[in-house]
């Protein structure tokens, strides 16, 4: 990647202190930072507070960044987490509301509406946030099998079976709209 | 839902699961000779083919960010940069004895304070649903006045190595199950110390000092 010499540059700048510094890391990241907050989350303002948060985060871990993983993968593995912070904190709050409103707002209802891409995001968002978290990094941010080991610092396999089963979730949400 | 999706077959006998993954990651297929006559892969792969164009198509979409988002993610740092210069006068004054978690590698070592956790896992646990606030009760009111040394507020850490303890002190809402609380604020303290410093989180105590009771 082009970005990891100027990265390291630039972290080892910021961890000395420098805020300008800082924010040409996030200058370069924030694009795909808020873009995973988005696809986690499903809406704006929610991904917006998450990479805000993710990028706050990241400056006070900066002294402990050690420089084994790139940059991306290091600001992936936290934001992946403050989405997934966000989604433990929501789910047990309303199973209720999802029964109520599942048939009115499910997705055969949002492809009429707003058409497939909507309804695709939508069913991404439906996926258990375990799963839904590789999917979004290898389907959409594109990374590698080895790259989403670790940034959600878990096994080759595991990444393998729960993409596998996320795949064939949004494949089967696809086939129930037609 | 369809946990058993993994065993299903097509006629010929080949798993439906493995031309998605074909199709998915473009992997060359298993068996090519079998997939180029096979009347029943055939079929399966062009509306696998056909449906995955769709993921495809939400990954090239555009996402544009937010215009102030990086603007304001930059005055939240200076802020807490002014915010720690203000706040910190007895380091800043009497060399603390810093008590500092240790990495070793072969081209040099990492430490890192316990201060650094502590902030973490500060913020982490204010975000648990459940908890009111950081802190409170008797202890509060016993060190009011007494400096404590690498501490937030409601947060203890001691580091050894590469292994941290973490006690945690808190007041949860009314009407929050305390045993609930207690454990996603453990969960989360030690998924987000591991995945911020690399530490590995040895314990978290938890202490529910008092119950909040009225809105907020």
């Amino acid at each position: 990647m082009v970005f990891e010499t100027q990265d390291s540059h630039a972290v080892r700048a910021a961890q000395a202190g420098n805020v300008d510094a800082f924010g040409e890391l996030v200058q370069r990241h924030r694009t795909a930072v808020y873009r995973v907050a988005l696809r986690m989350l499903g809406n704006p303002s929610d991904a917006e507070d998450a990479a805000q948060e993710a990028f706050v985060q990241a400056w006070r871990a900066l002294p402990t960044f050690r420089g084994e993983s790139s940059v991306a993968t290091w600001l992936y593995r936290i934001v992946v987490n403050r989405c997934l912070n966000v989604l433990g904190a929501q789910e047990p709050a309303d199973p209720v509301a999802e029964t109520l409103e599942a048939p009115a707002s499910g997705p055969n209802h949002i492809v009429e509406v707003r058409g497939e891409l909507e309804a695709l995001k939508l069913a991404v968002t439906r996926l258990t946030p375990e799963q839904r978290a590789p999917f979004v990094l290898r389907e959409l941010e594109g990374l590698s099998y080895e790259e989403i080991g670790e940034v959600l610092e878990i096994s080759l396999p595991a990444v393998k079976g729960r993409l596998h089963r996320a795949r064939l979730e949004v494949l089967d949400a696809m086939r129930s709209w037609r | 839902m369809s946990g058993n999706e993994q065993d299903e077959r097509l006629a010929c006998g080949v798993e439906i699961a493995t031309l998605v993954d074909q199709v998915a990651d473009g992997t060359p297929p298993a068996d090519p000779e079998h997939q180029a006559t096979c009347p029943h892969c055939g079929p399966a792969l062009s509306e696998i083919e056909e449906l995955w164009g769709r993921v495809r198509e939400l990954a090239r979409e555009e996402v544009v960010t937010p215009e102030q988002l990086a603007r304001r993610i930059i005055r939240r740092i200076r802020q807490d940069v002014t915010a720690r210069r203000l706040e910190v006068p007895l380091e800043a004054v009497v060399p603390r004895l810093l008590r500092h978690a240790l990495f070793h590698s072969e081209r040099g070592t990492t430490r890192i304070a316990d201060a650094v956790v502590a902030e973490i896992v500060s913020g982490v646990v204010r975000e648990v649903p459940g908890v009111h606030s950081l802190g409170g009760g008797l202890a509060d009111a016993l060190q009011a006045g007494i400096p404590v040394g690498a501490t937030t507020e409601g947060v203890e850490v001691e580091v050894g190595g590469e292994r941290v303890a973490v006690h945690v002190r808190l007041v949860v809402r009314h009407g929050a199950s305390i045993a609930r609380v207690a454990n996603a604020v453990r969960a989360s303290v030690i998924r987000n110390v591991a995945a911020v410093t690399g530490l590995e989180v040895a314990e978290v105590n938890i202490t529910v000092e008092d119950v909040h009771v009225g809105g907020g």
